[in-house]
Protein backbone atom coordinates (compact mmCIF):
# COMPACT_ATOMS: atom_id res chain seq x y z
CA UNK A 1 0.00 0.00 0.00
CA UNK A 2 0.99 3.70 -0.65
CA UNK A 3 0.36 6.61 0.98
CA UNK A 4 1.19 10.44 0.66
CA UNK A 5 2.22 11.37 3.84
CA UNK A 6 1.74 15.69 4.31
CA UNK A 7 3.44 17.72 7.33
CA UNK A 8 2.81 21.04 8.16
CA UNK A 9 3.93 24.06 10.37
CA UNK A 10 5.46 22.98 13.35
CA UNK A 11 5.72 19.02 11.67
CA UNK A 12 6.81 20.05 8.42
CA UNK A 13 9.95 21.23 10.49
CA UNK A 14 10.54 18.42 12.39
CA UNK A 15 10.44 15.96 9.71
CA UNK A 16 12.13 18.79 7.52
CA UNK A 17 10.28 17.65 5.01
CA UNK A 18 6.67 18.99 3.22
CA UNK A 19 5.64 15.57 2.28
CA UNK A 20 6.86 11.64 1.70
CA UNK A 21 5.59 8.45 0.05
CA UNK A 22 5.59 5.53 2.15
CA UNK A 23 5.13 2.21 0.96
CA UNK A 24 3.61 -0.21 3.79
CA UNK A 25 3.17 -3.84 3.29
CA UNK A 26 -0.69 -4.61 3.16
CA UNK A 27 -2.07 -6.81 5.72
CA UNK A 28 -5.66 -5.84 7.66
CA UNK A 29 -6.56 -2.47 8.17
CA UNK A 30 -3.88 0.54 8.31
CA UNK A 31 -5.09 3.44 10.25
CA UNK A 32 -2.75 6.72 10.85
CA UNK A 33 -3.15 5.50 14.41
CA UNK A 34 -1.29 2.10 12.92
CA UNK A 35 0.72 3.71 10.74
CA UNK A 36 2.08 6.68 13.51
CA UNK A 37 2.75 3.28 16.05
CA UNK A 38 4.65 1.52 13.81
CA UNK A 39 7.22 4.17 12.21
CA UNK A 40 7.71 5.20 15.97
CA UNK A 41 8.80 2.22 16.26
CA UNK A 42 10.89 1.05 13.47
CA UNK A 43 12.45 4.66 12.69
CA UNK A 44 11.72 6.66 15.61
CA UNK A 45 13.05 10.26 15.04
CA UNK A 46 10.08 12.90 14.69
CA UNK A 47 7.88 9.83 14.33
CA UNK A 48 8.77 9.20 17.99
CA UNK A 49 7.81 13.44 18.53
CA UNK A 50 4.54 13.04 16.54
CA UNK A 51 3.47 10.38 18.87
CA UNK A 52 4.74 12.10 21.74
CA UNK A 53 1.88 15.05 20.57
CA UNK A 54 -0.40 13.15 19.27
CA UNK A 55 -3.31 14.08 21.54
CA UNK A 56 -3.08 17.55 19.66
CA UNK A 57 -2.60 16.28 16.28
CA UNK A 58 -5.64 16.30 14.12
CA UNK A 59 -5.34 13.62 11.32
CA UNK A 60 -7.28 14.02 7.57
CA UNK A 61 -7.25 11.59 4.65
CA UNK A 62 -7.60 13.11 1.10
CA UNK A 63 -8.37 16.64 2.79
CA UNK A 64 -10.94 15.47 4.97
CA UNK A 65 -10.66 15.55 9.05
CA UNK A 66 -10.79 12.06 10.39
CA UNK A 67 -10.58 10.16 13.08
CA UNK A 68 -7.04 8.32 13.86
CA UNK A 69 -8.75 4.90 13.70
CA UNK A 70 -9.83 5.78 10.52
CA UNK A 71 -9.23 3.41 7.70
CA UNK A 72 -6.63 4.32 4.82
CA UNK A 73 -6.42 2.81 1.51
CA UNK A 74 -4.01 2.63 -1.48
CA UNK A 75 -2.96 5.93 -2.85
CA UNK A 76 -4.97 8.16 0.40
CA UNK A 77 -3.08 11.57 1.11
CA UNK A 78 -2.84 11.74 5.03
CA UNK A 79 -2.20 15.06 6.26
CA UNK A 80 -0.79 15.32 10.20
CA UNK A 81 -2.41 18.50 11.25
CA UNK A 82 -0.75 20.50 13.94
CA UNK A 83 -3.08 23.13 16.56
CA UNK A 84 -4.54 25.12 13.55
CA UNK A 85 -4.53 28.77 14.25
CA UNK A 86 -5.65 30.44 11.38
CA UNK A 87 -8.22 33.42 10.95
CA UNK B 1 -20.26 33.25 -2.87
CA UNK B 2 -16.57 33.66 -3.30
CA UNK B 3 -13.42 31.81 -1.35
CA UNK B 4 -9.93 33.36 -1.52
CA UNK B 5 -6.64 32.31 -0.25
CA UNK B 6 -4.14 35.14 -1.74
CA UNK B 7 -1.00 36.92 -0.28
CA UNK B 8 -1.90 40.01 -1.53
CA UNK B 9 -3.85 42.76 1.22
CA UNK B 10 -7.57 43.55 0.25
CA UNK B 11 -9.72 46.12 0.79
CA UNK B 12 -13.28 45.65 2.63
CA UNK B 13 -15.22 48.62 1.21
CA UNK B 14 -14.32 46.85 -2.28
CA UNK B 15 -15.88 43.60 -1.06
CA UNK B 16 -18.52 45.25 -0.02
CA UNK B 17 -19.24 47.37 -2.78
CA UNK B 18 -18.94 44.61 -5.21
CA UNK B 19 -21.12 42.85 -3.11
CA UNK B 20 -24.35 45.07 -2.94
CA UNK B 21 -23.92 45.73 -6.91
CA UNK B 22 -24.74 42.73 -7.81
CA UNK B 23 -27.38 42.01 -5.95
CA UNK B 24 -30.11 44.92 -4.80
CA UNK B 25 -31.92 43.09 -2.37
CA UNK B 26 -29.56 42.86 -0.03
CA UNK B 27 -30.28 44.75 3.18
CA UNK B 28 -27.37 44.03 5.53
CA UNK B 29 -23.63 43.41 5.22
CA UNK B 30 -21.40 42.01 8.07
CA UNK B 31 -17.96 41.91 7.92
CA UNK B 32 -15.48 40.61 10.32
CA UNK B 33 -11.95 41.65 9.67
CA UNK B 34 -8.89 40.08 11.65
CA UNK B 35 -5.31 42.03 11.83
CA UNK B 36 -2.10 40.92 12.86
CA UNK B 37 -1.86 42.24 16.42
CA UNK B 38 1.20 44.38 17.02
CA UNK B 39 2.59 43.69 20.20
CA UNK B 40 5.05 44.57 22.80
CA UNK B 41 6.11 42.04 25.37
CA UNK B 42 8.08 44.92 28.22
CA UNK B 43 8.67 41.72 30.45
CA UNK B 44 10.33 39.80 27.56
CA UNK B 45 11.31 42.73 25.55
CA UNK B 46 9.56 40.66 23.00
CA UNK B 47 8.41 42.79 19.66
CA UNK B 48 6.74 41.52 16.99
CA UNK B 49 8.65 41.66 13.15
CA UNK B 50 6.28 39.48 11.16
CA UNK B 51 3.58 37.03 10.58
CA UNK B 52 3.83 34.17 8.51
CA UNK B 53 0.64 32.16 7.34
CA UNK B 54 1.02 28.49 5.85
CA UNK B 55 -1.99 26.45 4.76
CA UNK B 56 -3.04 23.21 3.37
CA UNK B 57 -3.74 24.07 -0.14
CA UNK B 58 -6.73 22.01 -1.37
CA UNK B 59 -8.50 21.08 2.07
CA UNK B 60 -8.48 25.25 3.43
CA UNK B 61 -10.73 25.41 0.30
CA UNK B 62 -12.79 22.35 0.68
CA UNK B 63 -13.26 23.16 4.43
CA UNK B 64 -14.36 26.87 3.92
CA UNK B 65 -16.87 25.95 1.10
CA UNK B 66 -18.42 23.09 4.02
CA UNK B 67 -18.59 26.51 6.56
CA UNK B 68 -20.43 28.39 3.37
CA UNK B 69 -22.88 25.59 3.25
CA UNK B 70 -23.84 24.67 6.74
CA UNK B 71 -24.26 28.80 6.90
CA UNK B 72 -26.93 28.68 4.24
CA UNK B 73 -28.48 26.23 5.70
CA UNK B 74 -29.18 27.93 8.28
CA UNK B 75 -29.80 31.44 7.50
CA UNK B 76 -30.80 33.16 4.70
CA UNK B 77 -28.10 34.82 2.97
CA UNK B 78 -27.75 36.95 -0.24
CA UNK B 79 -24.12 36.46 -0.32
CA UNK B 80 -20.76 35.67 1.48
CA UNK B 81 -17.70 36.39 1.06
CA UNK B 82 -14.38 35.16 2.64
CA UNK B 83 -10.87 36.23 2.23
CA UNK B 84 -7.93 34.78 3.98
CA UNK B 85 -4.17 35.84 3.52
CA UNK B 86 -1.42 33.68 3.18
CA UNK B 87 2.37 34.39 3.26
CA UNK B 88 4.46 36.97 5.20
CA UNK B 89 2.78 40.01 7.30
CA UNK B 90 3.50 42.85 9.11
CA UNK B 91 1.78 43.98 12.25
CA UNK B 92 -1.09 45.93 11.51
CA UNK B 93 -2.22 43.83 7.79
CA UNK B 94 -4.98 42.60 7.49
CA UNK B 95 -5.51 38.97 7.89
CA UNK B 96 -8.55 37.58 7.23
CA UNK B 97 -12.00 39.25 6.13
CA UNK B 98 -15.73 37.80 6.19
CA UNK B 99 -18.54 39.48 4.81
CA UNK B 100 -21.97 38.35 5.00
CA UNK B 101 -24.84 39.91 3.27
CA UNK B 102 -28.42 39.36 3.86
CA UNK B 103 -31.98 40.87 3.57
CA UNK B 104 -31.79 41.88 7.73
CA UNK B 105 -29.40 42.60 10.15
CA UNK B 106 -30.10 39.91 12.68
CA UNK B 107 -29.23 36.79 9.90
CA UNK B 108 -26.38 38.99 8.79
CA UNK B 109 -24.55 39.04 12.49
CA UNK B 110 -24.92 35.22 12.98
CA UNK B 111 -23.84 34.33 10.14
CA UNK B 112 -20.61 35.67 10.62
CA UNK B 113 -20.36 35.01 13.92
CA UNK B 114 -20.89 31.11 12.80
CA UNK B 115 -18.57 31.42 9.93
CA UNK B 116 -15.82 33.06 11.78
CA UNK B 117 -16.03 30.39 14.63
CA UNK B 118 -15.85 27.83 12.50
CA UNK B 119 -12.94 28.71 10.22
CA UNK B 120 -10.28 29.71 13.57
CA UNK B 121 -11.52 25.65 14.61
CA UNK B 122 -11.74 23.80 10.88
CA UNK B 123 -9.56 25.71 8.44
CA UNK B 124 -6.12 24.24 8.25
CA UNK B 125 -3.99 27.05 8.49
CA UNK B 126 -1.20 27.70 10.87
CA UNK B 127 0.60 30.77 12.10
CA UNK B 128 4.31 31.57 12.69
CA UNK B 129 5.29 34.66 14.78
CA UNK B 130 9.13 36.08 14.04
CA UNK B 131 10.20 38.26 16.62
CA UNK B 132 12.99 39.87 17.51
CA UNK B 133 13.81 37.00 20.15
CA UNK B 134 13.22 34.31 18.15
CA UNK B 135 10.58 33.03 16.00
CA UNK B 136 7.87 30.10 17.12
CA UNK B 137 4.07 28.53 16.11
CA UNK B 138 1.71 30.18 18.09
CA UNK B 139 -0.22 27.97 19.65
CA UNK B 140 -4.09 27.46 19.40
CA UNK B 141 -6.76 29.51 21.87
CA UNK B 142 -8.86 26.48 23.30
CA UNK B 143 -11.58 28.76 23.96
CA UNK B 144 -11.96 28.85 19.98
CA UNK B 145 -13.23 25.29 20.11
CA UNK B 146 -15.67 25.81 22.97
CA UNK B 147 -17.13 28.64 20.96
CA UNK B 148 -17.92 26.69 17.38
CA UNK B 149 -19.37 23.76 19.56
CA UNK B 150 -21.61 26.12 20.94
CA UNK B 151 -23.30 26.39 17.22
CA UNK B 152 -23.96 22.82 18.01
CA UNK B 153 -26.42 23.84 20.67
CA UNK B 154 -28.15 26.74 18.34
CA UNK B 155 -31.63 25.63 16.60
CA UNK B 156 -30.90 25.92 13.09
CA UNK B 157 -33.41 28.39 12.02
CA UNK B 158 -34.28 30.31 8.30
CA UNK B 159 -36.14 33.55 9.49
CA UNK B 160 -37.39 35.43 6.75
Amino acid sequence: MRIKVLFFASLREVFDCNEKFIDIPHDGTLTPDLLLKNFSIAEKGPWLELLNKKKIVRVAINQTLVEWQSPLNDGDELAFLPPITGG
Amino acid sequence: MGIRIQKEIFSSEDIISKMKESNSSIGAVVTFTGFVRDFYNDKEGKKLEQLELEHYAGMTEKMLQQIELEANTRWLLEGIEIIHRVGVLLPGDPIVLVAVACKHRADAFDACHFIIDYLKVEAPFWKKEKTNIGEYWVNNNKEDALKKDQWNYITKKKTN
